[in-house]
């Protein structure tokens, strides 16, 4: 399996490829995508099972980038990115 | 703070209803000056209505008077002569009877010449007793005998007995002149000539006894003299085609103007009349003597009997206008000392209406309205103090409202930069947790010390390069340039002026496109102003936004509107004047530019600006 993990602050996107033990879940390779449209010139070239992606980037949208995807192919799995953050961060307090 | 600001409101709608009724109170009185001068009018007419009757009243009383006792008087000067001329004509016929008188129209056969004289000398005496009665009055008469052809008279004669001087005269009516060839103008007497003939009057059979009386004009002249003594005419006999026995006091210039009028307009019998003469009023009256044919008339200025009621009137209408000027001058000065003031104290509350309350009233009298005045002055500055401390209220809420927002938007802000320290000290990258967590603090430490409402430049660019290192850090595109002169760094400027702005650029416009990235921010003094540019490179606003946001800074604030940029404006405005505004515009870079200009206080307002922080 291949995923692909998407935000515009590369700093979520690198640690999250880096430090988590992705192959212990069966997938052998994470690519890293700093916006939409990179995410989706990977996507082209590889066959990406999971996507990782942020909701507010700039330019394109998580769900620009779903719909996007959908067109392409039925199959992939889109998880949002901000569920990830919520579990990383503590809870937060605003809206 | 709301609270206080609704209390505020509550004292100045008070204030204000106050002065909407005094100003109905005043609109009220607005012709007071018109009317006053109707007053006066109406005053004035009916005196002069009841004064001009009164008057026309008297003059009319007076001159019917005068005019009745003129006739009177000239009535009875016109018997008192018809009686001396029938006194005459009685003598002249007892004399006719007299034997005496007949005894010298006889045939004298037997008479000697004593006896003769002795007759003539009786006759001459009777005469001259008869003649000598009335000194006023000396009348002369003779005796003609046509049988002797003799005349005896009681005066000088120029002549002796004429037969045809006789019958020239015998009329048997009272003559002026005696047909005799005198001059036409020369004054005459008047002659009656009788006889007791039995045949037809005026024929003289030949042997007829002639009495002829006469008297001369200067009779006339003497009764004409007595009666002008005893009252204000100017009397004279008239008789058209002679000339007019005049008195012998008369106005010769008068007498002739109005003997060119009676030669007009022939007099009747007995007549009053009103004639100008030489532009003046003359009772003129007339009255006939029966014996005459001649009319006696009596001239009596009348503009000088009636003079005193006439000056009367004069002075009362004189003393009317002054009156009249005086009242006028009066209610114009009521106008000036009253009416003027009140439109001066309608004008200003109008004012004060339209929301002018820097409208104040100078006044230089010293009178009640200078209290009025004063009065209005302090309530305008009352509601101008009023008004402005609900302002300044209304900001320091506004204000309040703004640290609010800041509090609460600030955990997404630090929960995103921890997320950054957690990332980097898994990813074992030191240097980044270092430099995060540094600029955190200080970026912290800067914001949430609130109790100076202003900050020098120089500190307010410090916070900034906290702020953008920060997001430096988090997204690597983004790249800023600070150029802020020295001399500018240590002008003073309200806290967190520049960071708002700086936050705007970043989120709306570099943050919004990969391609952008660049943040500049410059600075220059120039003409006692200070500008600061805030510049990004992101998509930027197209010109009608652009315009609408500027439009949004001049305007009230509105509820659903975002308050940062409105809030800053508003503090620049109120710190610096009105100069100092907020102003957007598209930036060189290619994205927006945010332009601050603020007028550099003087010292006194240095001091005065430093006086408003301490409080």
């Amino acid at each position: 399996m291949q995923m692909i993990i998407v935000d515009d602050e590369a700093h979520w996107v690198d640690n999250l490829a880096m430090t988590k033990p992705w192959h212990t879940l069966g997938i052998e390779q994470v690519h890293k995508a700093y916006s939409a449209r990179e995410a989706l010139q990977i996507i082209d070239t590889n066959p990406i099972d999971i996507v990782i992606s942020d909701i507010q980037m700039p330019e394109m949208t998580g769900i620009e980038l779903i719909e996007r995807i959908r067109k392409r192919d039925k199959r992939s799995n889109v998880l949002f990115y901000q569920a990830i953050r919520s579990s990383i961060t503590p809870k937060s307090t605003s809206a | 703070m709301v609270l206080l600001g609704h209390h505020l409101e509550g004292t100045f709608m008070n204030i204000w209803k106050r002065f909407t009724s005094l100003r109905e109170l005043i609109q009220s009185r607005f012709s007071l000056f018109a009317k006053i001068n109707c007053l006066i009018i109406l005053l004035f007419i009916p005196i002069i209505i009841m004064y001009t009757f009164s008057n026309n009243v008297t003059y009319d009383v007076v001159s019917k008077e005068l005019q009745v006792s003129n006739t009177k008087q000239l009535t009875f000067l016109s018997s008192q002569i018809d009686s001396r001329i029938n006194q005459m004509m009685d003598f002249t016929l007892i004399l006719s009877r007299d034997p005496n008188v007949r005894a010298f129209n006889g045939l004298n056969i037997w008479a000697d010449r004593y006896d003769q004289m002795q007759t003539r000398y009786v006759i001459q005496e009777k005469m001259v007793l008869q003649s000598g009665v009335a000194d006023i009055w000396p009348a002369r008469y003779a005796v003609h005998s046509q049988q002797n052809k003799d005349v005896i008279s009681n005066y000088n004669r120029a002549f002796g007995y004429d037969e045809d001087y006789l019958k020239r005269n015998m009329s048997g009516k009272w003559t002026y002149g005696d047909h005799s060839l005198e001059s036409k103008d020369e004054l005459k007497s008047f002659y009656w000539f009788y006889t007791d003939s039995l045949a037809q009057p005026g024929m003289l059979t030949g042997s007829n006894l002639v009495i002829e009386a006469s008297f001369s004009y200067e009779n006339i002249q003497n009764m004409l003299d007595t009666y002008k003594e005893g009252g204000q005419g100017d009397p004279f006999l008239y008789h058209k085609g002679n000339s007019p026995i005049l008195n012998r006091s008369a106005d010769k210039q008068l007498s002739e103007e109005l003997i060119r009028y009676l030669d007009k307009h022939s007099p009747e019998n007995t007549t009053q009349d009103v004639v100008k003469l030489n532009g003046k009023n003359y009772l003129v009256s007339s009255v006939k003597s029966s014996y005459l044919d001649w009319n006696l008339i009596d001239v009596v200025p009348l503009y000088q009997i009636l003079k005193p009621i006439s000056l009367s009137q004069d002075l009362f209408y004189i003393s009317m206008i002054l009156l009249f000027v005086m009242g006028i001058s009066a209610s114009i000065l009521l106008y000036r000392n009253v009416q003027y003031p009140i439109k001066k104290l309608i004008k200003g509350l109008r004012r004060v209406q339209r929301g002018d309350y820097s409208v104040r009233l100078h006044n230089e009298g010293r009178n009640e309205f200078s209290f009025l005045f004063h009065r209005f002055n302090d309530m305008s500055h009352q509601i101008q103090d009023l008004i402005e401390n609900v302002f300044n209220e209304k900001i320091r809420a506004r204000e309040a409202t703004l640290k609010q927002l800041q509090a609460q938007i600030n955990p997404h802000f630090l929960y995103n930069c921890l997320g950054y320290i957690i990332n980097m000290a898994q990813m074992k990258d030191e240097d980044a947790v270092v430099s995060m967590a540094y600029n955190l603090s200080a970026y912290y430490r800067y914001t949430t010390r609130m109790e100076r409402e202003t900050a020098s430049l120089d500190e307010e660019i410090k916070l900034l390069v906290n702020y953008l290192d920060i997001q430096k850090l988090r997204n690597a595109r983004i790249d800023y340039h600070i150029e802020i002169p020295e001399n500018m760094l240590s002008q003073s400027v309200p806290r967190l002026m520049l960071q708002p702005i700086v936050e705007n650029s970043v989120i709306h416009g570099v943050a919004k496109s990969y391609s952008s990235g660049e943040i500049s921010i410059s600075g220059e003094i120039s003409n006692g102003f200070c500008k600061i540019y805030i510049d990004d490179d992101g998509p930027g606003l197209n010109p009608e936004q652009l315009e609408a946001l500027n439009r949004k800074m001049q305007e009230p604030l509105q509820e659903e509107m975002g308050c940062g940029l409105w809030n800053t404006n508003q503090r620049i405005m109120h710190l610096f004047g009105n100069q100092s505004c907020l102003t957007f515009k598209p930036s060189p870079l290619g994205g927006f530019r945010t332009e601050i200009i603020w007028e550099i206080p003087t010292e006194d307002e240095y001091s005065k600006f430093k006086n408003h922080q301490g409080e």
